[in-house]
């Protein structure tokens, strides 16, 4: 293997880690603050957040195609009086937004790697 | 704690990929040809205009046929009949574009320095009918995409020639195009240049993944999952889908953005638009 593919190899391998990491550690945050949610945050809080989220990941161009009618569920969900459930769909809704934002940022300091590499 | 380690790990990252300042274009296309080179060593550069075709002899075999009762023929001729209708106002499609809208596709996407903006053939179809009163039209397919193709059957075996000036808005528009080609999007994760350049001429699913260079070639398309032709954004949207990301709007400043990096890749190139494809 020549120095440029092992180099970037190794870059890969790296840059694979710390995203894993990353995630892993803003999405273990992100567990806690939902358990918190559950009990403590009222829906509308959660809604809101949920709602910011998704607006975020669509300004950034990075809005997963699954979340928004995601949102329109959670949304009868709760119409329909069952709150629990609809909690747990503004969560994931809020959840999916959160991941599609670190995506935007892991792209624009990353989005090279995919270039290829001519040695 | 962990967020400074994450900090610095970055920030090493970032200093070992050495991005060069200024963007080339030439180099970049210069670099994505010399990987399809080293892959597909039996194929010239021409075959890439024939997408996933020219890599698959069964699927080659099964096209040619296809082609030689093009299904995409009474588009260009509804195309042409709606190229040569005259709007409201006596003026007709003609009279927006040099040479009176014959034999041009090669030159688009072009960069429009005035308004700071890449400009399609579709987009430019647009353009024309709104200046002269009438709307403007769906851009996916229908007749947007007959008038089109017509101008692209017009136009075929002309070597695309797409020149991005020396002007940073065009170079930008460039840059953002190429960006968008690399980054990985959606739930699944996925770049266009994961499937179309580090996968290319692999399997997914049913079909083999056409490589990136010779992508623009032939559009409008005739698609049988469409069951009708087709603008090349519709197909950027439905990759954009498939990967589960939240597609852009057709003719938004992003697709034409990647329209103009993804098709200067293909300078050169014959056009062999409309073609078909599965
Ligand atoms: C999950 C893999 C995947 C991703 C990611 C993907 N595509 Fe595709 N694409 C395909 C497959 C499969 C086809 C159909 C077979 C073929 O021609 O490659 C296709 C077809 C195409 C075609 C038509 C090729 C032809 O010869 O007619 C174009 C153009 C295209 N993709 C562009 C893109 C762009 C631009 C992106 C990024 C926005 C993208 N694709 C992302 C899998 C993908």
């Amino acid at each position: 293997m020549t120095r440029n593919k092992l180099q970037l190899l190794l870059l890969l391998v790296a840059s694979l880690a710390m995203l894993t990491a990353c995630i892993d550690s803003s999405l273990a945050n992100e567990s806690t603050t939902s358990k918190e949610n559950e009990q403590a945050l009222d829906i509308d809080t959660l809604i809101e957040q949920a709602e910011q989220a998704l607006a975020e990941a669509g300004r950034l161009g990075f809005e997963w195609s699954v979340t928004s009618p995601l949102l329109e569920v959670a949304h009868a969900t709760y119409k329909a009086g069952n709150h629990e459930q609809a909690t747990a769909l503004f969560n994931e809704v809020r959840l999916q937004s959160l991941l599609a934002i670190e995506q935007a940022r892991y792209a624009d300091e990353n989005w090279q790697m995919l270039v290829p590499v001519i040695d | 704690m962990k967020g400074l380690t994450c900090l610095s790990a970055m920030l090493v990252g970032s200093l070992l990929i050495s991005a060069p300042a200024i963007a080339d274009p030439q180099s970049d296309s210069d670099d994505v040809r010399a990987f399809f080179q080293k892959r597909f060593s039996n194929i010239t550069l021409e075959d890439y205009a024939d997408g996933a075709y020219a890599l698959n002899e069964n699927a080659r075999m099964q096209w040619e046929e296809i082609e030689e009762f093009p299904p995409y023929e009474d588009a260009v001729d509804e195309g042409m009949v709606l190229f040569e209708t005259p709007f409201a106002n006596g003026k007709s499609y003609a009279s927006c574009f040099p040479n009176g809208g014959i034999g041009i596709k090669q030159d688009y996407p072009k960069y429009d320095i005035e308004t700071q903006q890449v400009i399609t053939v579709e987009f430019a179809i647009n353009q024309c009918r709104t200046s002269n009163g009438e709307t403007a039209l769906p851009y996916g397919q229908g007749e947007l995409a007959y008038v089109s193709a017509y101008m692209a059957s017009t136009s075929r075996e002309n070597l695309i020639n797409v020149v991005i000036p020396d002007d940073d808005g065009a170079l930008a528009a460039y840059e953002a195009g190429k960006k968008m080609f690399y980054e990985r999007k959606g739930q699944l994760n996925l770049a266009c240049a994961t499937c179309h350049i580090s996968i290319a001429g692999g399997q997914l699913r049913a079909e083999i993944t056409s490589p990136a260079l010779g992508h623009t070639t032939h559009f409008p398309a005739f698609r049988f999952g469409w069951d009708d032709i087709g603008t090349l954004q519709k197909r950027y949207a439905g990759c954009n889908k498939q990967v589960r990301a939240k597609p852009f709007a057709l003719q938004s400043e992003e697709y034409r953005n990647l329209e103009y990096f993804h098709t200067f890749m293909a300078n050169g190139l014959p056009l062999n638009g409309p073609g078909s494809r599965k």
